[in-house]
């Protein structure tokens, strides 16, 4: 039989596996090198969070790099608490009843809303991540950036599966 | 600036769960990436040791944000760790069952795959497996009504219509990436025998094989399987994959209570209930091209003495030898114009040796088939999926033998060919964000060159971002099979069984963890061929029946991993004629599913529970409802590079019966009252990555 033949060591390895919320806080990251914000960025790029969501504990871990030359700060929020100058503001699934009201409270501040909530990009979230075929795909809601005075690179918009 | 939000839901306003549940995600595609992260990653581990695999992950993270997006738009997730979206879209209510299940599951054979799903249960009669769906499992259906994909290619051979899902299905659960079970009639997209669902087997790619792995397991009844399974994919994109196996069991002495005579060796089978296959598989891939070759062989005894044998001769025994060779081509062809075709060439033989007091009786089929499809996708007009398509299948041999005992011709010689041709259309319409339809039809020729019109038309509300509603009407068919027409010479010409369904389903999402679905169902079957024995054997065109049930199903997601699936279906399958329940229809079945790490991430375990109440079998009688349990506990971290598995099968040690079938007559005239299933058994496994 051939498992008799098979070694037996001790030694633990790890199997090449990521978190598929560890992605997708990879192209959040990545979104920030695509997108400019009007005026100045300044020393930190804000990163936060609304709702609890799994996704929030790998974004934390972007806190120690650094994008466009600034650090990275990232900041959880909940309903009801102020909006720091959030470059980027993901938005978790937990909050989609509230999205509407999120998204009008949001209006014409130039920051960047993602989720991954899906249907969100066609009512006004500017990115929405999704899986497609086993791979993390987005759709761009453009005139809603445009709207936040955010400028999105043409590269992002022909990566993305859909553009509003 | 404060941020307005209405009401706050309780749950999500308390603290950040460092622990929430994630799944895994295999990055793969590009292999210079794979490679990148996999030395980083296994650095990382080995200096943190074995129970601290979740502080790697910022590790990883950091790997990740080196990687450019599009390389990022390249990795693939292998488990999704939210439900599918696309699956409540469809015109049915889908279940899938992946890679991951089968492993935490301990599934052998497709039939295992099959069971868990809901409403679906599995008869053995210690030779093939035979599928039961939404109460109708009736004896003597060799797995006609439900239509069987590989990749995307039918498998039903074309003498039996029969799907093989037992030890004798073509590839090995370990190659399956994963199985869509699409209940219902699906004749409006597949044709024939796609009567109560299709079953979509879908197999790994070369990424997914990624590398060479050995693995050997031993099991009960003095079974083991050895396995040899590799995959590479170049920098150019191709992938190149094979996998072949090696099965054997010797079985266990079979006792049968309606043969316990001292001339009958007090009911005992010896050494009948052995089992054997070998099967390869290979595959090359490349972006546009896919081309897949498979083969398998099952040699398996026969304790039953099925088929008006003599009981407990060691030569009773059949083989199952088949082999498919398909291509695919998928390719953009216009803006918004897709095009997939297919090219595919499948042999089946069987062959039966059935040992009477006269000497031996021989089956022999010849099943070929060559089948081509031509699809087009097109999504030109806006709000529109629309899809046509046309299928042709030549069957250049159906053919059918049969001698009597030790006879020197054979008796029955029926060699056949034909063709069938299909043509079809499907229009995904989104009138507006909420409402969806789904409306198909196509256009068969059979191969008795009737015609049929199969419609379909699903309408898909979007009640909210959690809530979906679905109202399906489906019809399907199913031809008489060559097997049916020919094999029994007393049978009359039979006309196409057809079915038409109604059937409502609700799907809701309770956050992202947690899932529900409901279905109830009406459907109506006529024209059901069957088989008579009342003045000898003949198939002929009895049935009528009607079955109403209703399938619930909850699904949720733990935050440490650990996820669980219960369902429950209710069917009431009656004979329209007589009003009277249908043989092999449980009113219930029930079935949890649950999956867990356990022992600080180093084990995977996995818990099985399947009720299957009572049911009727065609000598009036009963056999008895069951409830069984399956255990499974893997490691990937008790080794280097090996996977250690080690399951327990029906773990109570329940004793339950499937029911016999008409064909479970011995030489003597004596029927069995039931099949006799396993006891507690088990299998330890071990495997290894190169």
């Amino acid at each position: 039989m051939l498992w008799f033949l098979l070694g037996w060591s001790c030694v633990s390895e790890a199997l090449a596996q990521v978190q598929e919320h560890e992605l997708k806080a990879a192209f959040i990251y990545n979104f920030i090198s695509f997108t400019e914000w009007p005026g100045k960025t300044g020393t930190n790029i804000n990163i936060c969070t609304l709702g609890d969501d799994p996704l929030n504990i790998p974004l934390d871990a972007l806190q120690k790099k650094t994008a466009k030359g600034a650090a990275i700060v990232v900041h959880h929020l909940y309903i009801g608490d102020e909006v720091k100058d959030c470059h980027v503001i993901f938005i978790s699934d937990s909050e989609r009843t509230n999205f509407p009201k999120i998204l009008s409270s949001l209006k014409s501040i130039p920051t960047l809303t993602v989720t991954d909530s899906e249907g969100f990009a066609a009512q006004g979230v500017m990115i929405e991540l999704g899986l497609e075929e086993r791979r993390i795909v987005f759709k761009i809601n453009a005139k809603a950036a445009k709207e936040a005075r955010l400028m999105i690179s043409s590269k992002l918009l022909r990566l993305a599966k859909v553009v509003y | 600036m404060k941020l307005s939000g209405g009401s706050i839901d309780p749950v999500f306003t308390t603290h950040l769960k460092k622990d929430k549940g994630y799944s895994s995600i295999g990055i793969d595609p590009i292999p210079a990436i794979r490679r990148k992260t996999l030395s980083s990653v296994t650095l990382a581990v080995m200096s943190l040791g074995m129970n601290s695999l979740w502080a790697a992950d910022p590790i990883v993270l950091a790997d990740l944000t080196t990687f450019s997006i599009e390389q990022l738009m390249e990795m693939e997730v292998s488990s999704a760790s939210k439900f599918p979206q696309k699956v409540s879209e469809a015109p049915a209510a889908v279940t899938i069952i992946t890679a991951a299940d089968i492993k935490s599951q301990g599934y052998r054979t497709l039939a295992d795959i099959l069971r868990s799903i809901r409403g679906l249960y599995v008869t053995y009669d210690r030779n093939y497996s035979y599928i039961g769906a939404r109460g109708f499992g009736r004896p003597n259906d060799y797995n006609t009504h439900i239509l069987f994909l590989l990749d995307g290619n039918r498998i039903n051979d074309n003498v039996f219509d029969s799907g093989r899902i037992g030890t004798e299905f073509i590839i090995d659960t370990e190659i399956i990436e994963r199985v869509e079970f699409i209940p219902g009639p699906g004749s409006a997209a597949y044709g024939n025998n796609a009567f109560f669902g299709v079953v979509n087997i879908i197999t790994k790619n070369p990424q997914q094989m990624d590398g060479l792995e050995v693995a050997g397991e031993v099991a009960s009844y003095g079974a083991h399987k050895e396995r040899v399974t590799y995959g590479h994919q170049l920098d150019n994109g191709m992938g190149f994959a094979f996998s072949g196996s090696v099965y054997r069991s010797k079985g266990e002495d079979q006792y049968f209570t309606a043969f316990d005579d001292p001339a009958s060796n007090n009911g005992v089978a010896e050494d009948l209930d052995y089992d054997r296959y070998q099967r390869l598989f290979a595959k090359l891939e490349g972006k546009k091209f896919t081309a897949t070759v498979a083969y398998s062989d099952r040699t398996k005894g026969i304790p039953t003495a099925a088929f008006y044998q003599t009981f407990n001769d060691p030569r009773s025994h059949t083989l199952d030898t088949q082999s498919l060779i398909n291509l695919g081509y998928n390719d953009n062809i216009g803006k918004d114009l897709d095009l997939s075709a297919r090219v595919s060439h499948g042999q089946y033989d069987y062959h039966g040796e059935y040992i009477y007091t006269g000497g031996i009786g021989r089956d022999k089929t010849k099943s070929r088939w060559w089948g081509t499809e031509l699809r087009f996708i097109s999504t030109t007009f806006t709000g529109h999926k629309l899809l046509a398509g046309m299928e042709y299948q030549w069957n250049p041999h159906q053919d059918q033998y049969a001698s009597y005992p030790d006879a020197n011709t054979y008796t029955l010689s029926v060699p056949f060919s034909s063709y069938q041709f299909g043509i079809y259309v499907q229009d995904e319409y989104r009138w507006s964000e909420k409402l969806m339809f789904n409306i198909g039809l196509r256009k068969d020729r059979d191969t008795l060159s009737k015609t049929h019109f199969n419609p379909r038309i699903a309408a898909i509300y979007k009640a909210g971002s959690q809530t979906t509603l679905k109202a399906l009407y489906g019809t399907a068919y199913k031809a008489p099979t060559l097997y049916e027409r020919a094999y029994f010479p007393a049978t009359g010409s039979l006309n196409s069984e057809t079915i038409k369904t109604l059937e409502g389903v609700l799907e809701h999402y309770i956050s992202g963890d947690t899932r529900l679905s409901l279905s109830v169902y009406r459907y109506k079957a006529d024209e059901l061929i069957e088989l008579d024995n009342n003045s000898g054997l003949f198939f002929t065109n009895l049935g009528e029946a009607s079955a109403n049930g209703a399938e619930m199903e909850g699904e949720h997601h733990f935050e440490n991993d650990a996820r669980l699936k219960v369902s429950y279906s209710w069917q009431s399958a009656k004979d329209a004629n007589t009003g009277t329940t249908l043989t092999n229809s449980p009113k219930h079945l029930a079935k949890l599913n649950f999956t867990t790490p356990a022992f600080s991430n180093a084990f995977q375990t996995g818990v099985e529970l399947q009720y299957t109440s009572e049911r009727k079998t065609w000598l009036g009688d009963t056999v008895d409802g069951f409830m069984i349990a399956n255990l499974t506990l893997i490691s990937a971290r008790l080794a280097k590079n090996t996977e250690f598995y080690a399951n327990i099968y029906n773990l109570f040690g329940k004793q339950y019966s499937d029911p016999p079938s008409e064909e479970h007559i011995d030489e003597l005239g004596r029927p069995l009252t039931g099949l006799r299933q396993n006891g507690r058994n088990f299998r330890i496994g071990l495997a290894y990555k190169f």
